[in-house]
């Protein structure tokens, strides 16, 4: 999953930016609001974690400006102000969640699955396409219940395939989505990225789940023999 | 001789000294002659018959002509050598606007080239020099400008068609051939990339980026960028060492030398052969990255400026601390990225390890 983040004191930009990441996001970061908006409108962003008070344009204005726009991807507001018509400003605005400074790393992950669950069709954390599961909260990939050993950037592939399952996703929008804005989408990463997946997931004697679906990209599903 | 200055110095002493030699050879040749002439006559009262003539010899002319010779010689070598130190110094504040412009002109980027060059002081002849300067820089900045603004607009409106045409390719994916579909959506991705990477560096360069500094762990930064880089080159049996120093703590905007590394990183793949090498350290006052890779056969390594390094240059403009490197040399290519070097942080908690497993 792709993230913005929009912060403009640099320590925190890189705290968030540091736990995200290990969380397996693709993290963006903006300094201001007008590269806030810009990176929005130019990039799919699974989610948008935006600072309220931030030079150029403040979050709530950033916001507005982007459901204007018809961008929907869910936010999350983190600010210093804990008035509750500070909240009732942003919300109404359009954002979907309000986390007040300081907050803890876990909480703002587990805000992030929360809002990010909403978008989904299966409203649950343990995703499951034949026999193998992924659990979005413990981090965990298990194929007929063994646990599978994945790096960070393979359970993002993963989670993406899971999101999308069983319509199957272009490269263009598996690097739109897992990679951050630095990635160069010219070389073909996406496809070495699907070979160690399937040499982790579809071992010798397992039903493949991994497909290419000739001049689409990839699905994860089960197919009927 | 090259310098203005100096000549300017000589010329003055030169002039200076020129003078006094003719002065002095006219007051010699002149209290010669006269000397030569000059005759006394002596008349005794007692005995008006008798009348005493005399005047000088031609060894006491010779003696009274020499000595007042070396005496203006004595006298003019201090002279001329204060001629030489006034004339430096005239030289040197006369030429003083010239060097204040060049000075201006040399700090001249794409953010600040609208800005007039300032001579306050500025000489009469100056004056009009400036005024033409300035309207030329002004000239230039609003083409500049503009043919940034066009860049941006065109690579801003090609997103409106690329995203129709890629929906398209993706719909017609059953209907048309997979490995047309395939070719597609392959052209279509890197051109998608292309408008990206135009609209970053047309942001850059209009001075709409912003630089956020903050002192970060270039060892560990450095790390997160390689991963994917390491699978890649693996892919094309290549290898892909990282030799991090323990901590290498640096100072600059993160996000900037993410960007540059897999920018240098993408070209050693795509442009280099053979084995890649990473290499962080710290070099006195400087944070160093390096990435060296061999040359593929027959490639051009001074080719005009591709869009990555166009990218890389308009990042530098935003980090003016950042300076960059390449070399070229027995088959190798090697880009050097030196950040301002600081120690670490007491305060500082090291963000996750790359690579780190779920």
């Amino acid at each position: 999953m792709r993230i913005l983040l929009a912060e403009d004191e640099p320590k925190v930009a890189e705290h968030v930016r540091a736990g995200l990441i290990a969380e397996g996001y693709a993290v963006d970061v903006a300094v201001d609001g007008d590269e806030a908006i810009w990176l929005a409108e130019e990039n799919p962003y699974d989610a948008l974690l935006l600072d309220v008070m931030m030079p150029c344009k403040d979050g709530i204005t950033v916001v507005r400006h982007l459901r204007r726009k018809q961008i929907m991807s869910p936010v999350i507001f983190i600010t210093a102000r804990d008035d509750v018509q500070d909240k009732v400003r942003g919300l109404d605005a359009g954002a979907d969640d309000y986390l007040t400074k300081p907050f803890s790393i876990s909480e703002l992950l587990a805000r992030l699955r929360a809002v990010l669950r909403r978008q989904r069709p299966q409203s649950s954390n343990l995703l499951r396409v034949a026999d193998l599961e992924l659990d979005l909260i413990a981090h965990e990939a298990r194929r007929a219940g063994e646990r599978i050993e994945l790096t960070r950037r393979e359970f993002a592939l993963l989670e993406f395939l899971f999101q999308a399952s069983p319509k199957p996703v272009s490269k263009t929008a598996i690097v739109e989505h897992v990679w951050d804005q630095h990635f160069d989408s010219e070389t073909n990463v996406v496809n070495v990225y699907i070979k160690l997946l399937r040499r982790k997931i579809d071992r010798p004697g397992l039903q493949p789940l991994i497909h290419t679906v000739r001049g689409v990209g990839f699905a994860l599903r089960e197919e009927k023999p | 001789m090259k310098s203005l200055r100096t000549r300017l110095t000589l010329w003055f002493a030169l002039g200076f000294a020129v003078t006094i030699a003719a002065f002095t050879f006219l007051i010699h040749t002149t209290l010669k002659a006269e000397l030569e002439q000059k005759t006394c006559n002596k008349i005794y009262p007692d005995l008006p018959d008798w009348k005493l003539h005399g005047s000088l010899t031609e060894a006491e002319v010779a003696e009274i002509a020499n000595r007042m010779l070396w005496s203006a010689l004595l006298w003019s070598a201090p002279l001329v050598l204060a001629a030489v130190v006034g004339g430096y110094w005239l030289a040197r504040q006369s030429l003083r606007p010239i060097a204040s412009v060049n000075r201006q002109l040399q700090a001249k980027n794409p953010a600040n080239l609208g800005e007039p060059i300032a001579l306050p002081e500025a000489d009469y002849e100056f004056r009009d020099l400036l005024k033409q300067l300035n309207d030329l820089l002004a000239r230039l900045d609003a083409s500049f400008a503009e043919m940034n603004n066009y860049a941006a607009k065109v690579a801003h409106e090609l997103r409106t068609p690329l995203a129709i045409m890629r929906l398209k390719v993706e719909q017609a994916g059953n209907r048309i051939a997979p490995e047309l579909a395939d070719e597609l959506e392959g052209e279509l991705h890197r051109l998608t990339h292309v408008v990206d990477q135009s609209l970053l560096i047309a942001r850059a360069e209009q001075g709409r980026l912003t630089a956020m500094r903050s002192v970060f762990n270039l060892s560990a930064a450095v790390a997160e960028v390689v991963e994917d880089f390491q699978l890649l080159a693996a892919e094309q049996d290549r290898r892909l060492t990282l030799n991090p120093a323990a901590e290498c703590w640096a100072s600059a905007d993160p996000r900037h030398l993410r960007q540059i590394a897999h920018t240098l990183l993408t070209n050693a793949l795509k442009h280099g052969s053979g084995d890649l090498t990473v290499r962080v350290k710290r070099e006195r006052r400087h944070a160093v990255l390096l990435v060296a890779n061999r040359v593929k056969p027959g490639a051009d390594t001074e080719s005009t400026l591709g869009l990555g390094l166009r990218v890389v240059a308009a990042l530098l403009h935003l980090e003016p601390d950042m300076k960059f490197q390449r070399r070229h040399g027995q088959g190798y290519h090697v880009a050097r990225l030196l950040l301002p070097a600081v120690e670490q942080p007491k305060s500082f908690h090291a963000g996750p390890a790359a690579g780190q497993r779920t």
